[in-house]
């Protein structure tokens, strides 16, 4: 018997196109190392949003300190500061966050503005995004598909109203708005964002729709299907990954917009960018309230990335598909 | 079931014209087979008919209607892509029933189930039916799209090099399913293809086709027995036929045609002997023998000349031997590659 005739490695040895088992753990500990100085400012915030606001402000600062929800409670509500007496005179707290604004001396006056505000970020945000990719995607694929007189030039033309920085139009949009009717309303902010966002998606989406090959929906075409309906069950699957991220960069813009939102709206329309810096505490600001509405903010991009990441990492490997 | 026209086509990219001026008719149930090499305007004649692309200039007609501006929905074909077109983001098993589902035609599922399996086992792809479309090789992606094209009963096939992907075995199992399905059937079949064997054993009829126009029209038979020009000629036979000029002829040159400029003859037709002191024969010099294919490769100054030969001894390379062209079985042509009609 001569088997086996060589012992089998235990360690399983890299294809010559594989990197060497040093390359990677470097490249790995450079990823962690980055992650980590990447979340360090994130990582704070979210401390400090489970602090109280003395513990908030101290100095030399707590990296380790009581947590505690009182700057989320204050985030809610309004409350007023009273005399001892009258804190005596008011009826038992009702609840746990009732006890909390007592702890510090205040009544509950009644909630805040942040969820309206809160809520306007989400319709704005996802309302101009989804405006931005339907129109975008539609864009994208007539250019991309069909013979558009000056296509070039209709092209060239898009991305460059991205060129200048939208807040140097900021005055003309306001008067606009102003004469229009549609200054501090959602419909406004919707429209700005999207058409901000409508060049990115075009050109993203141009490039996604360029990739999938015609044939697909030539094929569908003959097997019975008008172009839309091949469009809808062939071509947009395809384009899955191309949608969900320029969706997430559409989003991420007019999610974080601030100068734009300040400008154009006040009362009604306000998103929350606008708003949380103006959270206002006793004798200067709430960083604690602040944090916290800070780190409820980061939640909905977050989301909505992680629900996406599937078609993300397909994104990655794009290139490597059969044709 | 449909007979189909092309009158007077022309359909250019930019400066090259594909299809250039075509004029054709295929009769109702035909097996009819376009036969050229690449870039002659293969894909674009099949492509044309599909309605995928519009002619600049002239009319298409199936069934005496004009359908030249017809969306391709409307004219009830199926197409067998040249590059396999799998949907990737569907199973086999949904690829397949995607034609079934069309608006037009929705068939109850129960049905459609029953269809899918049926081409899946025709095409031996049964064990694949759940797999994802961009998991297969790309012989089960092809055999796939044929299978997409079969589940239907429509007016017409377009089948654009089906086979080509394939191996030998499988090749040659489909060639004679295919050609017993379409039998069975009746449905007018156009299959494009630039192998000569697969035309010449699908067709009913064969168009030889280069540089976008048709170098001739007939039947299998016809074709290879009357080539009307060299290009055809050459096309068709393997090995091809050899083309020669007439002093090999030897004393029969004068039995030529006036204006032969070139004479060809089939490799099966050319006479061998060994013996290279046989007086009518021209001395060649043997370059390579197969036993196996029993091609005889032979050169006389420049002039190269293939003869099938059944000799049981291998002809070794360099050794003299005799080779005669008969008469009878020598074709002319003339200096514009015309043939010569005798
Ligand atoms: N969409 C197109 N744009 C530009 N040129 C094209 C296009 N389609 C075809 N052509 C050109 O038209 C000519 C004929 O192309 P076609 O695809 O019909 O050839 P074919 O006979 O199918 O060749 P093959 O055997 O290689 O598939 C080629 O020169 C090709 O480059
Ligand atoms: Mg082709």
């Amino acid at each position: 018997m001569s088997w086996p005739l060589k012992p089998m490695p235990l360690t399983p040895v890299p294809g010559p196109l594989e990197p060497r088992p040093w390359t990677r753990r470097i490249a790995g500990m450079l990823v962690i190392a980055y992650a980590l100085i990447s979340l360090i400012p994130l990582a704070w915030i979210v401390l400090t949003s489970f602090r109280t606001p003395e513990d908030a402000i101290s100095y030399p600062p707590k990296v380790l300190a009581e947590p505690s929800l009182v700057g989320y409670v204050n985030l809610f509500t309004t409350r007023t500061r009273v005399t001892p007496e009258q804190m005596a005179a008011a009826p038992p707290a009702q609840s746990w966050y009732e006890s909390l604004i007592r702890d510090q001396g205040m009544l509950m006056a009644g909630p805040s503005r942040f969820f309206d505000r809160y809520v306007n970020s989400l319709i704005v945000g996802f309302g101009s995004t989804f405006l931005a990719i339907v129109l975008g995607t539609m864009t994208a694929y007539a250019l991309s598909r069909f013979k558009v007189p000056g296509k070039n030039d209709l092209l060239f033309f898009i991305l460059s109203t991205r060129m200048m920085p939208p807040i140097a139009i900021a005055i003309p949009v306001f008067l606009m708005y102003r004469e229009v009717g549609l200054n501090d309303t959602y419909l406004g902010l919707t429209l700005l964002y999207t058409v901000v966002n409508l060049s990115l998606s075009v050109w993203l989406l141009k490039g996604f729709m360029d990739e999938i090959p015609r044939e697909y929906e030539e094929a569908a075409m003959v097997d019975g299907y008008s172009r839309f309906q091949a469009f809808i069950k062939i071509v947009l699957p395809q384009a899955a990954t191309g949608i969900a991220t320029t969706s997430i960069f559409c989003l991420i813009f007019a999610w974080n917009e601030y100068a734009f939102a300040l400008l154009l709206t006040s009362g009604n329309a306000q998103t929350a960018p606008p708003f949380i810096p103006t959270i206002i505490g006793e004798g200067g600001l709430d960083w604690a309230a602040m944090a916290a509405g800070t780190t409820l903010f980061l939640l909905p991009v977050l989301v909505f990335t992680v629900l996406l990441r599937k078609h993300l990492l397909r994104g990655i490997t794009f290139g490597a598909i059969r044709k | 079931m449909a007979s189909l026209t092309f009158a007077a086509v022309t359909k250019s990219f930019g400066p090259v014209r594909a299809v250039d001026g075509l004029d054709l008719s295929i009769r109702d149930g035909e097996f009819f087979v376009i036969l050229g090499p690449s870039g002659a305007g293969k894909t674009t004649s099949l492509r044309l008919l599909a309605g995928l692309e519009t002619p600049d200039h002239g009319k298409i007609f199936m069934d005496g209607r004009d359908v030249t501006g017809l969306h391709p929905a409307a004219r009830d074909v199926a197409f067998v892509f040249q590059q396999y077109s799998l949907y990737p983001h569907l199973s086999v098993r949904d690829n397949i029933a995607f034609p079934l589902r069309a608006p037009g035609r929705r068939l109850p599922e129960t049905e459609i189930a029953v269809k899918v399996a049926e081409v899946a086992a025709l095409l031996h792809i049964e064990s694949k039916l759940d797999s994802k479309a961009t998991t297969l090789s790309g012989g089960e992606m092809q055999r796939v799209a044929i299978g997409r094209a079969l589940v239907r009963q429509p007016q017409l096939f377009l089948m654009d090099e089906p086979l080509s992907s394939l191996d030998a075995k499988l090749r040659e199992e489909l060639r004679v399913e295919l050609k017993r399905l379409q039998r069975r059937l009746g449905t007018t079949l156009v299959y494009v293809t630039h192998d000569q064997v697969e035309a010449l054993t699908l067709a009913d009829r064969i168009a030889v086709m280069e540089a976008g126009r048709i170098g001739q029209i007939g039947t299998p038979e016809h074709i290879y027995d009357r080539p009307e020009t060299l290009a055809v000629a050459r096309r068709l036979g393997s090995p091809p036929m050899n083309i020669l000029t007439p002093a090999v002829l030897g004393p029969d040159s004068s039995h030529v045609p006036a204006a032969t400029a070139h004479v060809a003859i089939r490799p099966e037709d050319v006479r061998v002997s060994v013996d290279a002191l046989t007086p009518a024969g021209q001395v060649f010099r043997a370059i390579e023998h197969s036993l196996v294919t029993r091609i005889l490769v032979a050169e006389q100054g420049d002039l190269e000349v293939r003869a099938l030969v059944r000799a049981d001894q291998p002809i070794l390379p360099g050794q003299d031997i005799g080779i005669t062209f008969p008469l009878a079985h020598c074709q002319f042509f003339d200096r514009s590659g015309n043939r010569i009609s005798a």
